[in-house]
């Protein structure tokens, strides 16, 4: 019967955690879509998103520390909880710069700029894709996905220079573009972050499905 | 897996039988002085039988055969020159239920001593206290040496019973489930002993209790049906064991 009810709550866990992981992939793509068509509604949209990441985020938390006081899970169970309490941590982060990314876009619109540049929206691209490979890997526990997430970590930090070296160009032949350089500076810092947290909820995932000790980024 | 490390009980495999049924089937075990090695499994496992063949325990049963090495500070403790008593002096055991002799708190610790030709007043008095400081129950009983054992909380016998297993001076300490009996309190102070006896002794635990099996130990064995399925260090059996097995088992899914 205990185990019975331990198995119920862990999976009920699980399935919480995953539809928080997809609220914020969803998050992720219209930040992205947002950005690319500098959508004010869209990017109001994520923001709403975000306080509900947030009440999820404690949601989480409490219920896994109730299974960790009422069952003192184990093994692979033990790794299963205690993944989840420190990925909901990177992904409630990673909800935290969709908002961020959708406030700058909402401020950009406002100040008439009509199109986002093509290296921060491949960076963009680039931050769904890696938000997605967690997602979906923390569903099918297959991690072989994550062979290429370094490689996309990398590219993402290439991109970040090039975006920064781009805009101090731009800012020092017309100074009139300061604030929006500096809003297009924050949105690719904010995508390389998303970046690399969903690395290290990659390297979670990986200790969760086979107990070994990993570096992706 | 290879651990390398001084061993100073090996076991190799171990075959045992009472009568036709064989319990214990080629069982190979290293315990590392001075470190708690614990044995967990299902009820039937064999690893209550593998314990108490470490000193012999299970000669008192007939019909009971093993065959395999069971290597004491390299020899063998079923060689046939083993003098048997010296075996269980300096391998002690302690069992599920206290089993303070119906005695008083002193004359349960000078007992053994006095077996092993001890006549000095002194030496024994020395042994009493020692014994129940190491014990952890010296303040405790020390206004009450001379009142009967079985007075003592059900806590108190079983430290009592590990001051006595204390008092010939062994090297290594069995116990079988010595928790098994207590509530929480006298549970976490035999816990706290043992992981302050490790120091000078060595220390191996059956246990059905997986958190404390986690807690105290240094390396454990999961035993199933007679068998070792798996022995490594204990925060890789509880974290990440090797066989799916030993995860089924630990997680509460079998067993």
């Amino acid at each position: 019967m205990r185990m019975k009810r331990f198995i119920e709550d862990l999976n009920n866990l699980v399935g919480t955690a995953n539809g928080f992981g997809d609220l914020v992939l969803s998050m992720a793509e219209r930040s992205v879509y947002a950005l690319n068509n500098l959508d004010a509604d869209i990017a109001r949209s994520v923001m709403d998103d975000y306080s509900q990441v947030d009440y999820m985020d404690g949601l989480i938390e409490d219920e896994a520390l109730r299974i960790l006081m009422l069952f003192q899970p184990m093994v692979s169970d033990m790794r299963v909880v205690a993944v989840i309490l420190k990925t909901i941590t990177y992904m409630e982060r990673i909800g935290k710069y969709c908002h961020n990314v959708a406030k700058a876009v909402i401020y950009l619109s406002e100040k008439g700029v009509r199109r986002s540049y093509e290296n921060i929206s491949a960076m963009g691209d680039l931050a769904v894709d890696m938000v997605r490979m967690v997602t979906e890997a923390m569903k099918d526990r297959d991690i072989s996905r994550f062979e290429e997430i370094s490689a996309k970590d990398q590219k993402m930090d290439g991109l970040r220079d090039l975006v920064l070296t781009k805009a101090v160009e731009h800012m020092s032949r017309d100074p009139c573009c300061v604030d929006v350089c500096t809003y297009f500076i924050s949105i690719s810092k904010f995508f390389e972050r998303m970046g690399d947290h969903a690395c290290k909820t990659a390297e979670k995932i990986t200790y969760m499905v086979n107990g070994k000790r990993v570096t992706y980024n | 897996m290879v651990i390398i490390m001084k061993n100073i009980i090996d076991i190799q495999n171990v075959n045992l039988w009472y009568g036709d049924h064989q319990a214990l089937y080629d069982v190979s075990m290293p315990v590392q002085k001075n470190k708690v090695t614990a044995l967990i499994g299902p009820s039937g496992c064999g690893k209550s039988t593998l314990i108490r063949s470490i000193n012999r325990m299970n000669d008192l049963i007939d019909g009971c055969r093993v065959e395999g090495r069971m290597m004491f500070h390299g020899e063998d403790i079923y060689g046939p020159g083993t003098d048997v008593i010296k075996v269980r002096k300096k391998i002690g055991m302690i069992f599920q239920k206290p089993n303070p002799f119906p005695m008083s708190v002193r004359d349960n610790i000078t007992y053994g001593p006095k077996i092993h030709g001890i006549t000095d007043k002194d030496e024994l008095e020395g042994i009493v206290e020692k014994s129940l400081r190491e014990a952890a129950l010296w303040d405790e009983v020390k206004d009450r040496l001379d009142k009967s054992a079985m007075a003592l909380s059900g806590g108190q016998q079983q430290r009592l019973c590990i001051a006595r297993t204390l008092s010939v001076s062994p090297e290594v300490i069995l116990m079988d489930e010595p928790t098994s009996a207590l509530d929480p309190i006298a549970t976490s102070k035999i816990e706290d002993l043992i992981t302050e006896l490790v120091k000078e002794y060595t220390v191996v635990i059956v246990t059905h209790n997986m958190q404390q099996a986690a807690r105290i130990s240094d390396y454990t064995g999961f035993m199933y049906i007679g068998e070792m399925v798996e022995f490594d260090k204990t925060e890789k059996i509880f974290q990440s064991p090797s066989k799916e097995m030993t995860d089924r088992y630990i997680s509460g899914r079998f067993g």
